[in-house]
């Protein structure tokens, strides 16, 4: 079935556009919202205002890049990661903490003015930087070895958020990676390979869940092949982490522990983390079917609601518009992520075909972790809901990604696939 | 395609929580945030106010604090404040004792309550420091006079009303509680402008006005502790009512040595003796079976009827009936009742005249009194129902017995509650004058008051009347039951008299328990009657109307200001040795030198009609204030004053209770 023609102009990706305005325009609503409560928090209360002038920056920004062209935007990556590297640093040396992240240094903050976080427009450059290296690899790499160019382009920003400590966006930049990686069309085995020290990590707090693991990943070992060493040291390297987690665990800091605690068990410590699962279910819930009606929600206007112009934001959705809400907003975002991944199959060549994938794969991960948090089903991770939690560098990211995305759809080759997407 | 069926899935799998957090368990997240945020306050609904017949607070109810002090959640002391120092200040000022003080301010305590109630003007600034909690409860305060409040009763410490009219008239006088459903923000504050907020308000308990009069209630505690005083008795009751519509106009009782828990005139019934005679009379005559003027054998003074011999004071061979009522002959009395009356039609005239009946005044224990059915009468019982034993009634079913035959035979419903309003004003119950029944005819019931004119103008309660007045009554002495005997040496005197006996505004009984210097109701029991009726007359607002006591006041012959001509007293010296109370007593000076009629002087009328009853005025707080400040604030709020020992500070009537102007207040100062 032919698709009619008037739905698809020539060369310009409108669904896409209009899906981002429509997300960023409800987004900006509950940054509205957050700040009417009855306890007037004079900052929140006029997010909405710097949030619209960040969205005017956002706007011009990505009208800049869809003026250029991908081979530009490829041309650039290398600068802009490395630039963002650099900032990365400078923030690691001036950075403070900001709002409801007091206890993190992840702003970039001279003279005593938070300027933004350099760490999101990492995220932008990284996708851009790994779409890179990714593309230029001849074959498709069959060791973990063979991933090394990769895993350091990923390695170097990543531990440097990691040291402000921002578990939130390190859990995006793995995603980002792992999400990549796959569409670079790494084999499966080998990313599971790749990922199991850190699987092992997560499941050693139970020796049996992590014996069960352990056995699996022999039996993927011995299926799979790899060159001796690499399959040795893997082995060993899951063995130690499984015995050294409990000693990596008293590392974290006591609010990442307590987070994590709180995902096993909700009812740990509800005075603090446990508090802000169980007042965002509240709000959401008693949201109903149709809400308290916007600006109406009562948990977020007295202050039960924690954060809820940023993290949170979503919980407002759901106590003031509803489940009907809800589905809208995640309905806007299935739509976001379709189309994006449209985009990125339909690209015209491995670059902006990757690009495309990761910064689909970026949203998706702060989407499934946030609302997930939002609803106990993830742990509190501090990690923003894109379009919708108030933060002028996402959203400048958030929309330079459009704009990389739009220009890369303009391009790209002009057939629906069997959805008609 | 894989890729996009997957994303679809993770989507779902988030509507899928969504949907069971929202539309599965979403009422009982709700509930769980309306506990978080709401707070449902009970408003306490002010208690009624009872008020006298003439709208003066007898009993009201205002709102007062509790404090209860979180001492760990005082704030520390900084540079700029220190709360500790304003939070000892501030209770020393409100009079708490410096261990609570102590007490609250030990920052290891979670919970001090601070023993009292405050005033909300009093505890504001207290109110307003970070740890203070304050609960707003009702007090009631009670004034008037001791036996007025014991009429009304009182409340235990919860509110619940425990004695007393409060108890009776309790569903009436408590009010609707309302409530308010406020939201309290996460750090407890509240309440905020919130569109979930709301407020049903409390609707205050009715307004009872009380038929009592609080001076002539004041005028007769003061009079029967008084006569107790005078007489040496062990106690006494007194009733005034108004015996054209059945309104208790005032009340008393006391006991010797006992607090007396209720009110006596109520709850405790006795043999009255004598006062019931003129009953049989009027009913004898009512019958056709006597005239007055009839002529008995009254057997020198000692008739013995089945082996009781029955005597009397003033002995004659013969009287007249009127005589009979007039020198209360007891052997008259029982030969008219015993040979002219069936066992039960004087049963059923005790009966009709609302022995052994209750009056229905809504008082919890009051006393029907006793009076036995005639199956179980025994032989003298019959005589010695005729004057006033083998029965038991109170003094307030005399009273209104008494009502009867001043109001010309009507039997009316006796009442203590006048009117019933809700507290925007609008009446619910007024008390109106209802028949129960006719007990006379007009014409024997006006013989009779021509008996008990006589009774006090020339037989044994001459020591009631008044020279201005005519006043009529009835004296008896009876014989009062020691250990199951009739005792030789205690009486119960009692006079039952009314007033003026043209137009009766008044009927009074007046009763002594073991008066000591002399025995007969007459004269220990009268002379309160005529001591009740000089003070009515004398207060301007004691419930009597003064233009028609002009009218009927009687022709005195001047110079002479004695109430008995002298053959009488002659007469009255024959059988009762002196009358000293009656020589104490100073003439009234009313008595002007108009012909015939006294004029009775009207500055308590006119005064009454010009002002009309003063405004009501709440009594200021002067906690905390010194002495010469807390008098100037009460002189400014129009009160007079006078200092007291006492608690520093406090007040009689307490701050906040109404008052009239220019009436007195009671400043206590520290001792």
């Amino acid at each position: 079935m032919s698709t009619p023609r008037f739905a698809r102009p020539t060369g310009f990706d409108y669904p896409l556009l209009l899906t981002a305005l429509l997300l960023t325009a409800l987004g900006v609503a509950m940054v509205y919202s957050a700040g009417q409560t009855d306890v007037p928090v004079s900052y929140v209360q006029s997010a909405w205002q710097r949030q619209l002038a960040w969205l005017m920056v956002a706007l011009m920004g990505a009208w800049v890049v869809t003026r250029s062209s991908v081979r530009l935007i490829e041309w650039a990556a290398w600068p802009a990661y490395a630039g963002s590297i650099a900032l990365l640093l400078v923030t690691l040396a001036f950075g403070s903490g900001a709002g409801t992240a007091e206890s993190m240094k992840g702003w970039l903050t001279i003279g005593g003015v938070r300027l933004g976080q350099p760490s999101e427009l990492a995220k932008l450059t990284l996708v851009l930087m790994l779409a890179k290296v990714l593309a230029g690899m001849r074959s498709t790499p069959r060791s973990l070895l063979d991933l090394w160019k990769p895993l350091v382009v990923v390695g170097v920003p990543w531990l440097l958020i990691m040291a402000q400590p921002d578990l939130g966006t390190g859990i995006v930049f793995i995603g980002i990676a792992f999400g990549m990686l796959f569409w670079a069309g790494v084999p499966w085995p080998l990313l599971i390979m790749l990922a199991s020290p850190g699987v092992s990590l997560v499941f050693a707090f139970s020796t049996g869940v992590w014996g069960a693991w352990f056995l699996i990943l022999l039996a993927l070992v011995f299926w799979y092949r790899p060159q001796l060493v690499e399959g040795v040291l893997l082995v060993i390297a899951n063995v130690a982490i499984g015995v050294v987690a409990p000693l990596v665990w008293d590392k974290l800091q006591p609010f990442q522990q307590r987070r994590l605690l709180v995902f096993l068990d909700p009812q740990y410590d509800p005075q603090r983390a446990g508090y802000q699962v169980l007042q965002s279910i509240t709000a959401i819930g008693s949201g109903g079917l149709t809400g308290k009606g916007f600006t109406l929600g009562s948990q977020k206007r007295l202050g039960f609601l924690p954060a809820h112009h940023t993290d949170f934001i979503f919980s407002v959705v759901g106590e003031e518009l509803g489940f009907l809400g809800v589905g809208v907003a995640l309905g806007l975002f299935l739509a976001l992520f379709l189309r994006s991944t449209r985009v990125a199959q339909r690209g015209s060549e491995p670059f902006s075909s990757l690009v495309a994938f990761g910064l689909a794969t970026g949203w998706f991960v702060h989407v499934v972790v946030n609302v997930g948090m939002t609803l106990n089903l993830m742990p509190i991770t501090g990690i923003p809901l894109p379009f919708f939690s108030y933060g002028g560098s996402f959203l400048l990211a958030s929309w330079l990604s459009v704009a990389v995305l739009l220009r890369i759809s303009s391009e790209g080759r002009g057939k629906a696939d069997g959805l008609g997407l | 395609m894989l890729l996009h069926l997957s994303l679809v899935v993770f989507a779902l799998a988030l509507l899928g929580k969504a949907a069971r957090v929202q539309l599965l368990d979403g009422d009982r997240w709700a509930a769980e945030a309306e506990k978080q945020h709401m707070v449902v306050a009970a408003l306490p609904a002010p208690r009624g106010t009872i008020v006298d017949d003439r709208g003066e607070p007898v009993a009201i109810s205002r709102e007062v604090l509790r404090l209860t002090i979180a001492p760990n959640q005082v704030r520390p002391p900084s540079a700029k404040r220190n709360d500790r120092d304003s939070l000892a200040k501030e209770l020393r000022a409100l009079g708490v004792s410096r261990a609570v003080i102590a007490k609250a301010l030990d920052s290891t305590r979670k919970y001090v309550a601070v023993p009292g109630v405050f005033l909300p003007s009093d505890a504001r600034k207290v109110m307003a420091l970070r740890g203070v909690r304050a609960d707003w409860t009702m007090q009631r305060l009670p004034s008037g006079s001791h036996g007025l409040q014991r009429l009304v009763g009182a409340l235990d410490a919860t509110g619940k009303a425990q004695s007393g009219l409060e108890r009776a008239l309790d569903s009436l006088l408590t009010g609707t509680q309302g409530e308010r459903r406020a939201v309290r923000d996460r750090r407890g504050r509240a309440p905020w402008d919130s569109p979930s907020g709301s407020r049903v308000n409390a609707r205050p308990g009715h307004t009872v006005q009380l038929t009592v009069n609080r001076r002539l209630q004041e005028l007769i505690e003061r009079e029967l502790l008084d006569a107790m005083e005078r007489t040496g008795a062990s106690g006494g009751d007194l009733v005034v009512m108004d015996p054209n519509d059945g309104a208790i106009l005032a009340l008393a009782g006391a006991r010797k040595g006992r607090i007396a828990p209720s009110v006596t005139p109520l709850t405790e019934p006795y043999q009255p003796g004598s006062v019931l005679k003129p009953m049989f009379v009027a009913w004898l005559m009512d019958q056709g079976r006597t005239r007055p003027s009839e002529m008995l054998n009254t057997e020198n003074g000692s008739y013995r009827l089945n082996g009781t011999t029955f005597s009397d004071e003033h002995k004659e061979a013969a009287m007249s009936v009127f005589d009979v009522v007039r020198w209360s002959s007891n052997v008259g009395t029982v030969k008219l009742v015993t040979e002219r009356m069936e066992p039960s039609e004087e049963y059923e005239l005790l009966r009709d005249y609302g022995f052994g009946v209750s009056t229905g005044l809504p008082y919890p224990s009051e006393s029907r009194g006793q009076l036995r059915d005639p199956s179980r009468w025994s032989a003298p019982s019959a005589a010695s129902l005729s004057i006033g034993y083998e029965l038991q009634v109170t003094p307030v079913q005399l009273a209104a017995a008494y009502s009867a035959i001043a109001n010309g035979g009507e039997m009316l419903e006796p009442a203590l509650v006048r009117e019933i309003r809700t507290a925007d004003g609008q009446s619910v119950f007024r008390h109106e004058r209802r028949v129960l029944r006719r007990v006379a005819t007009k014409e024997s019931a006006a013989e009779v008051r021509a008996m008990l004119k006589a009774v006090v103008d020339s037989g044994t309660g001459r020591a009631a009347g008044l020279a201005a007045f005519e006043v009529g009554g009835k004296s008896g002495t009876a014989r009062r039951v020691v250990n199951g005997r009739y005792s030789r040496d205690d009486y119960d005197a009692t006079f039952a008299g009314m007033f003026p006996m043209s137009d009766p505004q008044l009927v009074i009984v007046a009763r002594l328990i073991e008066p000591r210097t002399q025995i007969f109701g007459g004269l220990v029991a009268g002379p309160m009657v005529r001591e009740v009726l000089l003070g009515a007359m004398a207060a301007s607002d004691a419930a009597l109307d003064l233009k028609v006591l002009a009218r009927v006041a009687k022709a005195v012959e001047l110079p002479s200001v004695s109430d008995s001509a002298p053959p009488v007293r002659v007469l009255s010296a024959r059988d009762e040795p002196a009358l000293p109370e009656l020589d104490a007593v100073p003439p009234p000076r009313e008595v002007a030198p108009s012909p015939g009629r006294v004029v009775v002087t009207l500055p308590f009328a006119a005064e009454q009609e010009a002002a009309g009853p003063r405004a009501l005025t709440p009594v200021p707080s002067v906690r905390g204030l010194s002495v010469r400040e807390a008098v100037r604030t009460l002189h400014a709020a129009g009160f007079q004053v006078k200092l007291a020992r006492g608690v520093r500070g406090r007040t009689q009537p307490a701050a906040g209770a109404s008052a009239r102007e220019g009436s007195l207040v009671v400043l206590e100062r520290g001792s």
